[in-house]
């Protein structure tokens, strides 16, 4: 019963109310708005201090350099000098051995032996073979059928390996081989050879059964040698990835200023038990042409960077202090850090716009100081670099021009909506106030746009797209280094017309911004940022919105 | 000291017979039935058939509902926009305007459908008993509540919900109401008593309650700097939400029968004062006065918000996030409006009645404001009276009120009908009662 009467009652009202409607939406919403007035409203936006840290896109590998400045890993990576593995094979060597008629089938055969190069000096005192076998071939001028055997030997006579018994026709020649994958040879390597006629049939006079036994080129696991000293060159390079930078706005700012701090940390491995000492070794920026090979002259040698001041070479040079060497232990490493604030520059300009580069290596590594050294084919030297942007900059007096394109939500109001409430606005204003501990001021122009806009649109430009006025804020005062010695507060004031509050009532805007950063008003053009540099604003927004056909 | 000083006011009134015969000999409020000459109004009136000295029976039914914002042009105009669906977010900024500065929103009515069978024991006694539904409602959203949407922040910033709630009650009533008359004393002029009764078992139906959760309504702030809330809601309801969105009641059955909570017994007391040959008379009434109800095993859902941040963009994630689900269930006590009603009525003339009644309610989670009903009664013809007046103060202002009807001795038709703060369309609230009956 009750739950009929509800519904009925509310139909009633409903009813009577509809007998009261009015004939126009015009109609309807002066009636609503026959009171009129203005609503104030003041409300706080923000009250937060922005760290540089925060400014910077997410991604954004943010340290401490060794100065004491905020850094930004630019690029980590390694880069191998040079792998053992292709030091580790030997050349093809052959030994033949003779079988005279008169000593054919004599016991115990022939003997001879096979001897292997070694890096000049050194000898070998024993090698593993990975990969590679050994060859023999056959050859019977005797007049007689006969059997012939091969055994290879290490120096102390245990046999490593052996050939199977063939048998060779008179005038014929008989090739086979054998793997020597798993054998381990020392300095000399003994070949015994026997062999047998078959069927009571004499040998003519003179006439021999010669074996060769070639040992094709091996590929040697691992290697001990004696006396070893061995000088490589060394030219290796590692292109740097653009992409893999991840600046954000700091490119812009890179690409217009002077870096002041840069390092690049190097790490030499060395896993060989063999010490290494990198001599005239540096680490410069060569560019790579279309192809990827890096550029060289006509002679063809690299074309490195050059300092455009000084016109030497941009290098990097890896030493110990003081010397022109740099040590690495026997399976160790040894690191250094150096400023390479030049070098990082001119990679990162390069890379900014859109040129190919790599970090080469150039040098000699000098292997072994003359003891017994293992060398597995597994083994390197390879070099770390960790590039570490400290921001420190020096711009100019024009400042520094950074563009930014970012997507905000807005009041998610629906099309209509927005209309109606951009008409009633009779005034909006933000107002600021703005704490700086940044060593740069800045100026910013921001225009909004609807919709989410592409990072590559000029916001400025969109149909639609409103201006706000300019906001100045100064640079804080700084010290030595460019370092802030304090902060700097501004009053923003940043006023609102209806139609352009139209913009932030939807649900999705753009702000495209034109931010320049300039140096302090009569102080140097250098700043640097210490870690906990930030800016801080206080903001509310001051909003007068017409009530019904209120005052103005 | 109050009491006493009122009960020597009654014997006064009762000792003494005013002058003499003031009322004209023809005329009509002389001869219809006491029962008739009182103001019926619209409101909820429990003795308004036993005053009829009569064996009978009459179906009623009516109620009343106004407010002090919307007129219904405005709410025309609502529906309109609403209708096309053009009710934008300016039109909501405009709807708080409408909101009178000072008092917040107000809104109230109260309704009631009744059948109600009487057994006369001579003149002297009246004896009826009814039954029916009757329906309690208010909202209160406090001024300090309305103020920011309404005026803003620019000249204060400290907000609350503080005394805002909004009840719907409705329960169903049995009673037994009776009126013994006494007099004339002391003469043919003298007083005619007429004492009222009423005892009412009541049970409720159906609740809903919203209320702030916090103490004296919460606290809101909004300045430009930061802004924080300690703000709580709760709602009470015996209304449930099914899958498909529909309203369903919980266990309504249940609760009419009393298997849900407690019933009440409450008294409504009536003593009226007649000198009918002075054509005067003087009536107060008391409804509902007993103990409060109890409903158990009510959904109570709540929610809080709680900021305190720099940035309005925080109040907006916090306020995204309110959850009104159900917490839990629990007993929920209403205690009835205890409304009061006094009156005087004059009728030394042919054909007008003059009568005036001041109403309101003493306690209760749904109260009325103060009201003041200034009537008239044009009896032309005996049967058929008139009646129209002006009724002061509510929630809404000034209304008027209107009725005509059919009071014979055998047969009663009356229609009434209000419009309050305001005539027709630029009133406020309404009200109408039809009584339908016969008497033997």
């Amino acid at each position: 019963m009750t739950k009929r009467m509800l519904p009925a009652l509310a139909a009633g009202a409903v009813l009577w109310a509809a007998g009261c409607e009015p004939a126009t939406l015009t109609e309807a919403r002066d009636q609503l708005g026959r009171n009129g007035g203005v609503l104030s409203l003041e409300l706080p936006v923000t009250d937060t201090t922005y760290f540089v840290t925060e400014l910077l896109a997410n991604g954004v590998d943010t340290v401490t350099t060794a100065t004491g400045l905020l850094g930004v890993r630019v690029q980590a990576d390694t880069l191998n000098v040079f792998s053992y593995r292709e030091q580790l094979t030997t050349t093809q060597v052959t030994t033949t051995v003779g079988f005279p008629a008169p000593v054919f089938g004599a016991p115990g055969g022939v003997q001879d032996t096979i001897t292997f190069q070694t890096p000049q000096g050194s000898n070998l005192v024993s090698a593993s073979v990975a990969t590679g076998y050994v060859v023999r071939t056959t050859t019977n001028n005797t007049g007689c059928t006969g059997t012939a055997t091969a055994t290879l030997a290490d120096t102390s006579g245990a046999v490593v390996l052996t050939f199977p018994s063939v048998t060779v026709g008179t005038g014929t020649t008989v090739i086979d081989s054998v793997t020597a994958a798993g054998v381990t040879v020392g300095a000399l390597v003994e070949i015994t050879a026997t062999g047998s006629v078959l069927g009571g049939c004499v040998p003519a006079p003179g006439s021999k059964v010669n074996s060769s036994i070639t040992v094709r080129p091996l590929t040697l696991s691992a290697v001990t040698l004696d006396n070893v000293n061995e000088t490589i060159a060394v030219e290796q390079p590692q292109e740097l990835d653009a992409a893999e930078l991840n600046l954000a706005d700091l490119e812009d700012a890179i690409r217009q200023s002077t870096i002041n701090d840069a390092t690049i940390g190097v790490t030499v491995t060395n896993t060989a038990d063999i010490p290494v000492q990198l001599s005239g070794f540096f680490l410069t920026a060569v560019r790579l042409d279309a192809a990827g090979q890096l550029l060289r002259d006509g002679a063809g040698n690299l074309i490195f960077e050059i300092d455009s001041v000084t016109g030497n070479r941009l290098e990097v040079a890896v030493a110990d202090p003081g010397q022109t060497t740099f040590a690495l232990p026997r399976q160790g490493s040894a690191s250094l850090s150096v400023n390479a604030a030049p070098v990082i520059d001119r990679i990162l300009d390069l890379l900014i716009d859109s040129n190919r580069v790599a970090l080469v290596a150039v040098g000699n590594a000098l292997a072994g100081d003359g003891s017994l050294a293992t060398i597995a084919a597994s083994d390197s030297v390879d070099v770390g670099f960790d590039m570490v942007l400290g921001l420190d900059f020096t711009i100019p007096l024009a400042g520094v021009t950074i563009d930014r394109n970012q997507t905000a939500s807005g009041i998610d109001l629906d099309s209509a909506d927005a209309d109606d409430i951009a008409a009633r606005i009779l005034t909006a204003s933000l107002e600021a106030e703005v704490v700086n501990g940044t060593p740069f001021g800045v100026e910013l122009d921001i225009a909004l746009a609807p919709d989410s806009l592409g990072s590559s649109v000029d916001v400025f430009t969109q149909p639609g797209a409103i201006l706000l006025n300019r906001v100045t804020v100064n640079a804080a005062p700084t010290g030595a280094g460019g370092l802030p010695s304090g902060v700097t507060t501004d009053s923003i004031s940043l006023g609102l017309s209806g139609t352009q509050t139209r913009v932030v009532l939807t649900r999705v805007f753009t702000a495209g911004m034109r931010m320049r950063l300039l140096p302090r008003s009569g102080g140097g053009t250098r700043g640097a940022i210490p870690p906990n540099a930030g800016v801080g604003i206080t903001a509310s927004v001051l909003v007068r919105i017409r009530q019904g056909s209120g005052g103005q | 000291m109050r009491t006493r000083y009122l009960m020597a006011m009654l014997c006064l009134l009762t000792a003494f017979p005013l002058q003499g015969q003031a009322v004209p000999d023809d005329a009509s409020a002389r001869k219809v039935d006491a029962g008739y000459r009182r103001w019926p109004g619209v409101g909820v009136d429990p003795f308004r058939y036993p005053m009829i000295p009569r064996w009978g029976f009459v179906f009623s039914a009516g109620g009343t509902a106004a407010n002090n914002a919307l007129n219904f042009r405005d709410i025309g105009a609502v529906t309109f926009l609403t209708d096309r669906s053009a009710f934008q977010l300016g039109d909501a900024i405009d709807l708080f305007t409408l909101v009178p500065p000072g008092d917040g929103l107000r809104a109230d009515g109260q309704a009631d459908g009744l059948a109600y069978l009487g057994l006369s024991l001579g003149h002297a006694l009246t004896v009826g008993v009814s039954a029916g539904v009757r329906s309690y409602n208010s909202l209160h959203v406090d001024e300090e509540a309305i103020r920011l949407l309404r005026d803003g922040n620019a000249n204060s910033q400290e907000f609350s919900l503080g005394e805002s709630n909004w009840t719907s009650l409705v329960t169903a009533d049995a009673g037994v109401h009776g009126v013994i008359r006494f007099g004339p004393t002391g003469g043919p002029d003298g007083v005619h008593i007429m004492t009222g009764f009423g005892l009412r078992l009541v049970r409720p139906a159906l609740l809903v309650q919203g209320r702030s959760s916090v103490a004296v309504g919460g606290r809101f702030r909004v300045g430009p700097d930061s802004v924080s809330s300690n703000l709580g809601f709760e709602v009470f309801s015996t209304v449930d939400f099914d899958s498909s969105g529909s309203y369903v009641f919980d266990q309504f059955t249940d609760r009419l029968n009393g298997q849900m909570g407690s019933g009440s017994l409450l008294a409504d007391l009536l003593l009226r004062l007649e000198w009918p040959t002075s054509g005067v008379a003087l009536e107060g009434m008391l409804l509902n006065v007993g103990s409060p109800l109890t409903l158990d095993r009510v959904s109570r859902r709540a929610d809080t918000l709680l900021v305190q941040a720099a940035s309005i963009d925080s109040l907006r994630v916090a306020y995204d996030s309110l959850n009104f689900d159900v917490r839990d269930s629990t007993s929920v006590t209403v205690t009835l409006p205890r409304i009061w009603r006094v009156g005087a009525s004059a009728w030394a003339n042919a054909v007008l009645q003059l009568d005036v009644a001041a109403s309101g309610t003493l306690a209760g989670d749904v109260r009325n404001a103060l009201a003041v009903d200034l009537g008239t009664t044009w009896r032309f013809l005996r049967h058929l009276p008139l009646r129209a007046g002006v009724i002061l103060g509510g929630n809404q202002g000034i209304g008027y009120t209107g009725g005509v009807a059919i009071e014979a001795r055998n047969f009663l038709l009356r229609v009434s009908g209000q419009t309050l703060g305001g005539l027709f369309e630029t009133a406020t609230g309404a009200g109408g009662r039809l009584d339908f009956g016969f008497f033997f």
